[in-house]
Order: structure tokens, then sequence, then C-alpha cells
């Protein structure tokens, strides 16, 4: 053909000449991740193209505040628990640590939500260690529980 | 696939059909190896099946192994499993130890499809206790606690004096105060 130049610098839509490979497949890469998406974001690459990448933005920016939040939840949920038996989480904590009891937020959450009873358990240890070392915000609390032992904390040694 | 089956791939760490606590079965069936005799490609596999295929065959009696010379075909390894799945994977331009590896990992694979592994953790009983509830530390009394007459919880809740009681107060009061009124007349 004679006009081949001018026929490619027209462009693909107007000619039909395949330019690379199937563009089925680049665009389903992208389809894939729009599967829970809402309207033409879903099915219209043109449309679905931006959203993709701001998801895959915020996915990789949330990857640390989802530490953050996720860590706030459990030190919510901790409050609340403690605050059923007139505790608080900064006293059960501190409390839990003397003994070297160390149960992180996480697991102590999962305690206070699948074995209540446990948890009540390690609240009365922190809340009679809470009192005998006279930690700053025992005062204020009401009695300690009864029939709780625990062990003195030993100084540390120089 | 569908969209939407992408994001339902996924599972819980499990053994299918519980194989290996009594007997294990080997879940690949057969095993089919397309090669060319001449290809470049298919060098590595033509090097396995020389040096490497007849112990995998013996030390692996449940797995059946075919070959197919095919003249011009690209290298190819086919997996079928005991539940229907089948796994094509290209060997070309492998080298012959590594179509073994393959071959060993794909051997030790269940037919399941790829699928996204949620959790590490995994519990039918998540809680011995019974997990929490609002009425877990709760007191059962409080269903039948007479919160006004009892004297025991209106020393614990209910310390100000209620409604009728205000008026009755006031009515003492009233008669006390008409009392002394009276007195005082009559001492003058």
């Amino acid at each position: 053909m004679v006009f081949l130049s001018v026929m490619r610098q027209v462009g693909f839509r107007f000619t039909g000449t395949h330019r690379g490979p199937d563009k089925f497949w680049r665009r389903r890469r992208f389809f894939k991740m729009t599967a829970h998406f809402v309207g033409r974001k879903r099915n219209c690459f043109r449309i679905a193209i931006k959203y993709v990448h701001r998801a895959m933005v915020f996915a990789t920016k949330d990857r640390k505040l989802r530490k953050e939040t996720v860590r706030d939840l459990w030190e919510t949920r901790l409050e609340g628990a403690c605050m059923e038996h007139n505790f608080t989480r900064k006293l059960l904590m501190d409390s839990l640590s003397r003994h070297n009891v160390l149960l992180n937020r996480k697991s102590l959450s999962n305690l206070a939500i699948w074995e209540p009873r446990t948890f009540q358990s390690l609240m009365n240890i922190a809340w009679v260690t809470a009192a005998q070392e006279r930690i700053r915000g025992a005062d204020g609390l009401g009695p300690a529980p009864k029939n709780v032992f625990v062990p003195q904390i030993e100084d540390e040694v120089d | 696939m569908q969209n939407a089956k992408i994001h339902k791939n996924h599972f819980y760490v499990s053994a299918p059909l519980k194989n290996g606590i009594g007997r294990y079965v080997c879940q690949l069936q057969r095993v089919t190896l397309k090669f060319c005799k001449t290809r470049g490609d298919s060098k590595g596999i033509r090097d396995f099946i020389e040096s490497y295929l007849v112990d995998y065959a013996k030390s692996n009696p449940g797995v059946v192994v075919y070959l197919k010379p095919r003249r011009h075909r690209p290298a190819m390894l086919t997996m079928e499993f005991l539940n229907g799945e089948r796994h094509e994977l290209s060997c070309c331009q492998f080298d012959g130890f590594t179509v073994g590896q393959f071959l060993n990992l794909y051997t030790k694979c269940s037919g399941r499809q790829e699928s996204r592994l949620i959790n590490v953790q995994y519990t039918n009983h998540p809680s011995i206790q019974g997990p929490w509830t609002p009425w877990t530390n709760r007191n059962p009394e409080m269903a039948v606690a007479d919160l006004i007459h009892d004297k025991k919880w209106r020393e614990m809740y209910n310390k100000a004096p209620s409604a009728t009681e205000m008026v009755l107060e006031m009515f003492k009061q009233q008669q006390i105060s008409n009392q002394i009124q009276i007195e005082e007349k009559q001492a003058e």
C-alpha cells in the first residue's frame, strides 16, 4: 500500500491495525482488582484505572496505619474490660509487667473476650499488686479484691 | 475466572479429606512429560528422563508416569490429581534437576487450586470459659432485685429519698410545725 506512513500516523482506531499484545489480558490484570468496586469503575477500563491506582496507594499507606488502628482497638477493648470491674488499663499493664507477666495488648484483649474469668484473675493480681506497691492511681479505685495471693516483688539487687 | 471468584479463593489451614491423619494417600495421580527429542528447550527434561526419572518412579509407586515425545513441540509437564484438577507447567529451558524439583513439589500437593491462606491459626473452639456477654460480669440477683424497698440495694444504688418518702417527710415536718404553733399559742 502506498500511504502506509500516513495510515500509521492516523492510529489504531481508524485503521484497525493490531499494535501490540492483546489488550484484553492487560486490562484483565486491573479488573481483577476492581471486583468489589461499584458502578462503572468496576467494568470500564479508563475509569477503573484511576481508582485502581488510588486503591493501591491507599493499600501501601495503610499497612502502617492498620497496625496503629488495631493497636488502638486493643487498647479500647482493654479499657472497656477493666472499666467493668472499676479498674484501669494503665494500672493493669503496669502491675502485670512488674510481675514479668509480658502479655501484650493483643493477648490480653483476646482473653478479655474469649476467657473472661482468666482476664478477671489477671486483673485481680494487678489490682492487689497496685495496692501493695502503692502505684499512682490505685488509691481512688476502691477496695482491692479479696482472697488473691500475690508474691512480693523483690527489689533488684544492684 | 470470574472477578467475584478471585476474592473467594481463600482457605484456612486444613488437610483435604483429613489426609494423613490415618493413612496418607499421594494426591498426584499421573504425570505426563511432553518433550522433543531434538529441540534445545527440552534438554533439561531429557536429562531428567535419563538420570532421575526411574528413581522418581520407583520411589513414588502411586504416581503413573507417561512420556510423550512430540516433534518440534515445547517441553511440558502435566500433573493430574485425584480430585480431577490438572496443572500444566512449561519446562522450556529448565535444568534437569529443576524439573525434578518441580515434580517433587507437585507430588506433595493436594489437587486444590492455588488459594490465599487467610490465617495460619484456626480453631473450632475459640472459647473454653464461654465468650464475654453483657451479662458475664453482672450480678444475676439484679434480675429480681427490688431497688426501692430492699435496704441492701438502697444502700448501694439508690441512696436519695424517693418522691413518696419526700412527701411523707414533708407531711411529718408540717405536722411537727403545726404542733409547735399550737403549743406556742397555748403557752401565750
